[in-house]
Parts: structure tokens; sequence; C-alpha cells
């Protein structure tokens, strides 16, 4: 697929879906903030808990949980369980 | 009911089916092979609810067929994954193969529709033996060891099963109904642990990331469908009212099962093994889902466990795709580690696409059937009011994405280029993941399809996957994490090394034990045969002539003493020589040849000793008679040293 293998090596290509992605966020979320202060009329879902009374609450708990995952694991892998790949057969 | 004529138990026909494999070669045999799941797949559907085969065993009576709604989706998905997984190993040369992942899927099915304790057992012995040699068609060191450890796992949890099974069939008169267990005693933990261990729980669950990614490249896209799920069917039928004490245990070893599967996942640098984790991490929501049942009533419960099956209907589909997109590439490119891999979407188009469709399933990402199928136990769980168990699914969703949906396709199909050369897998592997490619995305776009065979319809009629609110959420919570990816990409550069896990615990616990076999005991066991045939030759040594042996025995002590108390002296060197020497002669001639008299004067003085004991013994303690017996030992010791010491002179 040689057009699909020009279009992504192109670093136009690149910076353009990185700015697609920033624009994404914003729309995410400023779509979040308009249901949470306007619902719609069908909009009938309960939120049972209080956390969710935040408007972008799952942008934010999306974003710090990858980077504490990301980063929690790996700190647990490399002080405890990480071994050399042959480390069964000694 | 004119069909029921036709219908037999699906397990038969893979079972019987898989016999016969071996008969036909070529293009016929790969007819023959697409045709048994096909036939399955009609089967089921045509199966009307009720109870069926029913198979008199000893007094008991098996029930081969109990048809209901719960166990009828799980007959679907398991004929449907089956046909395109068929597909997928299509070119498997080896018949033997063939007849292993038929007899696997067989005894899945007769778990599914086995209505007693006894039908579940046999066929889940089965399973676990068919499937290991999935394991071992590899044919390399690495699954063979991997294959004996999967097998050993199983018959441990088999064996615990079947103790609570008999427990059980003492508790309640013989009973061996498999419904409801909805109290905790001796016999339903056991069969839960049976339950559980093929389900892998942790920390029973170090099975799973160890066999499969050893296992073939077909053969694990077999494994990824069976064993878990027919654990969480068995879970779903018999667990969903179990607390201890009001304690829904498995819904919080289902939310930790579904956080440790995504560190582990973070952590692993072999594809195969990756996902694998996240089988557990997945099948964490099912079991989560049982327990979220078990915790809550009525309308909650049906939700949780509609939830539950139809997570594990999605799940199958996109984890088979998973494993099928990862086994193309390893296939294709023999390499299967992350650290090797990079730039395959140049080469690989196809398989790149069919991957990334499985991987925004399995994230939940809209249109893609884990959205439709995830959300409804997190939906329970925020039904239940549970707020640290809706926390921890949705971040275990996270880092699903993290690991399935980014890290692995950036590092093998994107990032740097390792400029492998390959190209997509034959067509019919690509046949087998556009089949399930193609249902995760229709289950995706109309859920309905799947919400009507689940086994609360009812519960979930109302329940809108794609309201405004869920929607949205759920593209905060994807894009957010593509975010967080970007930020913390270099840390989570893949590196060749592998994570311990439980199977720690078993495999360096195995060495140790083979360590203690071979050192202390065997020289223990070494030591007593030395000691027993030294004393056995000393015997006989010593009764080759017992009043010379007694002499040298004695004259070698009082030599010690000797040497002890003047060190080497002249007197000591020629009592050595003498010694020596009467060695050397022994046992010489063992008859004394005295005259007559010297006898009879031995036997006086025997006969007066004897008197003299008789007389006294009674008035002594037995220690006090081994007291005397020492000091004459001593006293004789001591004459014979004296003497010796003088003989120089």
């Amino acid at each position: 697929m040689w057009f699909l293998e020009k279009w992504l090596e192109n670093p136009k290509t690149v910076k353009k879906m990185v700015y697609l992605l920033y624009v994404s966020l914003i729309i995410s979320c400023l779509l979040g903030i308009a249901i949470h202060f306007a619902p719609p009329a069908e909009h009938v879902e309960h939120v049972p808990f209080v956390f969710e009374q935040i408007p972008i609450f799952s942008a934010i708990f999306g974003f710090i949980i990858c980077i504490l995952l990301g980063l929690g694991s790996k700190a647990y892998g490399h002080n405890v369980v990480m071994k050399e790949g042959d480390y069964y057969d000694n | 009911m004119t069909t029921d004529l036709f219908v037999v138990p699906p397990a038969a026909i893979f079972i019987i089916g898989a016999l016969l494999i071996p008969l036909f070669k070529g293009r016929v045999r790969q007819a023959y092979l697409l045709l048994i799941p096909a036939l399955a797949l009609f089967d089921v559907y045509y199966m009307q609810h009720g109870t069926y085969w029913l198979q008199p065993f000893m007094e008991y009576e098996l029930i081969l067929g109990r048809v209901d709604l719960l166990s009828k989706c799980f007959g679907y998905v398991f004929t449907i994954a089956a046909l395109a997984m068929t597909f997928y190993a299509l070119r498997v040369k080896e018949a033997g193969e063939h007849v292993a992942a038929f007899l696997y899927i067989g005894s899945a099915l007769g778990v599914v529709f086995a209505g007693d304790l006894i039908t579940v057992f046999v066929f889940w012995e089965v399973m676990a033996w068919a499937s290991v040699f999935l394991v071992w068609y590899r044919r390399t060191k690495a699954s063979i060891d991997a294959g004996f450890r999967y097998l050993l796992v199983h018959v441990v949890g088999g064996v615990i099963l079947l103790g609570g099974i008999i427990l059980y069939m003492q508790e309640n008169n013989g009973s061996i109904a498999f419904d409801a267990f909805n109290y905790a005693s001796t016999a339903t933990i056991l069969i839960l642990l049976g339950f559980i261990i093929n389900a892998a729980v942790p920390p029973l669950h170090a099975w799973l990331p160890d066999a499969y990614p050893e296992a073939t490249i077909t053969g694990a896209v077999f494994m990824t469908a069976f064993t878990t799920k027919t654990a969480v069917y068995v879970l779903a039928r018999s667990f969903a009212g179990f607390t201890i004490d009001g304690f829904a245990i498995l819904m919080w070893l289902g939310a930790i099962m579904a956080i440790y599967g995504v560190v582990y996942a973070i952590l692993e640098n072999n594809i195969r093994r990756l996902l694998a984790y996240h089988i557990v991490s997945q099948v964490g929501y099912m079991v989560c889902g049982v327990g979220i049942a078990a915790s809550a009533t009525g309308v909650i419960s049906q939700t949780a466990i509609d939830g539950t099956v139809a997570h594990a209907f999605c799940h199958i589909l996109y984890k088979g795709l998973l494993f099928m997109g990862a086994g193309s590439i390893i296939y294709m490119t023999g390499k299967s580690k992350l650290t090797e891999l990079g730039g395959l979407y140049k080469v690989m188009p196809l398989t790149m696409i069919f991957y990334m469709i499985a991987a925004f399933s399995i994230s939940g990402a809209p249109l893609f059937n884990g959205f439709v199928s995830k959300s409804i136990i997190i939906h329970a769980a925020e039904m239940d009011h549970n707020a640290i168990i809706f926390l921890m699914l949705e971040g275990a969703a996270v880092g699903t994405f993290l690991s399935v949906g980014l890290k692995l396709p950036y590092f093998a199909f994107f990032g740097k280029d390792a400029g492998i050369k390959a190209k997509d897998p034959p067509t019919n592997m690509l046949v087998g993941m556009g089949i399930t490619a193609f249902l995760c995305i229709l289950l995706g776009v109309y859920p309905s399809l799947l919400y009507n065979i689940l086994p609360y319809p009812a519960a979930v009629a109302d329940y809108a996957p794609y309201a405004a609110g869920h929607l949205i959420g759920t593209l905060q919570l994807l894009l957010f994490t593509y975010a967080g990816f970007l930020i913390i990409k270099k840390k989570l550069h893949p590196e060749n090394t592998i994570s311990l896990d439980t199977d720690w615990f078993y495999r360096k616990g195995g060495v140790l034990f083979v360590w203690l076999m071979n050192n202390p005991l065997a020289r223990g066991t070494q030591w007593t045969i030395d000691a027993t045939l030294a004393v056995k030759n000393f015997a006989v040594w010593f009764s080759r002539n017992p009043i010379e042996a007694l002499g040298i025995v004695t004259d070698k002590i009082c030599l010690v003493i000797l040497n002890i108390l003047q060190g080497r002296s002249a007197a000591g060197e020629r009592a050595k020589a003498t010694l020596d020497s009467r060695m050397s002669a022994y046992p010489g001639e063992p008859v004394r040849r005295d005259p007559i008299g010297v006898s009879v004067l031995l036997g006086t003085l025997f006969l007066f000793a004897y008197l003299v004991i008789y007389v006294i013994a009674p008035h002594l303690s037995i220690s006090v008679m081994l007291g005397l017996v020492v000091v004459a030992v001593i006293a004789g010791i001591g004459v014979r040293t004296r003497e010796l010491m003088q003989a120089v002179g």
C-alpha cells in the first residue's frame, strides 16, 4: 500500500494529524460541557456519583489514569518483576 | 417439534467430527473442517429450550442438553468463533492439531450445555487435555515446558473441582444438579476455586500468559475463546448469587483482575503475551459482572449477568481477531517481540486494519462491539451505586486502550521501521480475520442483534449505549488516553525483558524441589545405605574370629588412648606394628587349641560370674548395671593400655 506509506511518511501529514487530535480533544470537551449544562430532551441518564457532576470528568480521569498506569506499571516492573529473558533458564 | 429429530448435542458434532478428520486429505479435508462448525451453528440455532439427551450413568442421570437463553447464547458465539477460527487454521497440515482443536471446542460446548456436575467435570477435563496439544504442536522446548505447566495447573484445578462436586453431593443427598450455588460451604468454595482457575483469576492466572504465547499460531487463537469463557459461563450459571457472609467476592476479584492484567500488559514485550494479559483483564470485567449480580438483586443483577454474557460474546470475537493479527505477524515475520518489530503497516496493511478493528473493539470505542458490551457491566456497577468498582473498570479501560490500541500497534505497525520483509498472510487467514472483524463492527453498530439473545432481554431493553452522555464520555476517555500516551511514549518503550508473575512460585519452587530431592534427600538416603553396609561388613569381619576381633578392637582403642596420653612414642610404634601384623594375619586360626583344663576353668569362672550376677542383679537398677558394665569396660581398656605402655620396657 504505497499510497498509505507515502501519505503517512510525509511530515506534513503527521503535523496535520497532531492538530486533528488537538481539535478533537477540544471538541469532545466542548460537547461534554454542552451536554452537562443543556442536556437534550431524551437525555434521561441518572448521575449516581458525585464525581460525574464534574463537566469533563471522563477526560480528566482518562488522562490522569493513563499517565499513572503507564509510569506506575513501569516503576513496578523496573523495581520488582522485570528480569532478563533467560531468567528461568539459569 | 419436528426439528428435534435433527438436533443432536453440538458437542457430539465436534467430537465425532474430530475423530474423522484424519480420513480426509487436501481440499476435501478443508471443506470437511468448515462443514463441522457450520453444522454445529445450525444445530444450536434449531435447538428448542428444554432439557434433552438424558443419559443414565450408575445411579445418576446425566443431562447433556440443558438449553436456555444463557447456554444458547454461549452456544452461538462458540460455534460462530469456531467457524471463523477454522477458516484461519485451514492451512494447518497436521491432522492431529485439527483433531485437538475440535475436541477442545466440542468439550467446551459440552460444558455449556451440561445440566449436571458430572458432565461438567468430564468435559472440563477433556478440555484441558485437548487444549494442551495445541501448545505442544508448536514443538519447541519452550512450548513443551509451558504445556506441562499448563497441564499441571489444570489437572490440579480439575481435582479441586471434583473434590468440591463430591462434597456437594454428600451435602445435598447425592444431588448432581448444576444450578445456582447460593451459599458458601467447603463444597461450593472448592467448586468455585476449580472454576476460577480456568477463569484465570489472580493469583491463579499465571498458566494463561505462560502457555498461550507458546501455543501454535492457530492453536492460540482457539485457546483464547474457550477455556476462560466456559469458566465465565459456569460462573454466570451457578455463582451469580454467591456471597461469603454477604461479601460479593467475585466482584472485587474481577475488578482487581481487570487492573492486574493491564499493568502486566504494559510491561510486556512479547506481542501474544501482552494480549494474553488482556484476556486476564477482560475476563476480569466478566467475573466482576457475576460478582455485581451477586451483590445486587432484581433488574441490577439481571443487567450485570446480561453484561457479562454480552461481553463474553464480544470478547471471543475481538480477542480471537487480536490473536489472529498477532499470529499473522509471527507467522509472516518469525518475530514476536515488540523490540524486533516496527513499520509493518507498509508490508502487512490488511493485517494492520483487522488488528486495529479488534483493538478499537477491546478498547470500547464507539461503533465497535466492546463499546456495547463492556458498558453494560459498568452501567450495572453504576446502578449498584458502587463508585470504586466503577472507577476500577473505567481505569482498566484506559489501560486497555493504552496497551492494545496504542502501544502495540505503535511499536509493531508504525514507529521505527525495522525493515522487515513480509507480506499479508494467506487468503484463508485473511478470510478468518475478515469474518471476525465484520462481526465486531456489526454488533457495535447493531447492538440489538446481541441484546435480543441475552439471558434477560428485558433488563437491557431500555439500555442505550449510544446515549449522548455515554458516547461523549467514552470519546473523552479514549482521546485523552491518546494524549497521555503521546506524552509518556518514550517511557513506554518496550524492553527485552520478561516479567515475573505468580508462576514464579511453581517454576522456582519446582527447581528448589528437584534440588532438595537431588541433594539433601538423595545424600541422606545414600548415607543410610552406606552406614547399613558398614555395620554389615563389620559384623561379617567380626564373626570370622570373634575373640581375635575383640582383641584387635580393644587394642585399637587402647592405641588411640596411648597416643593421646604420650604422643608419638616408641611403645606406641611397636604396639602399632604388632597390631598391624595381627590385623593382616586376621582371621588367622579361629579355633583355639587349649588344654581341656583351660576350658573347664573358663566354664567355672563363667558360672561363678553368672551366680554373682543372679544374686546381685535383682537389687540393682538397670542404670547401675549399665554403669557397672561401663566401668568394667573402661577398667579393661585401662589395664590393656597400661600393658602396652609397659611393653616398651
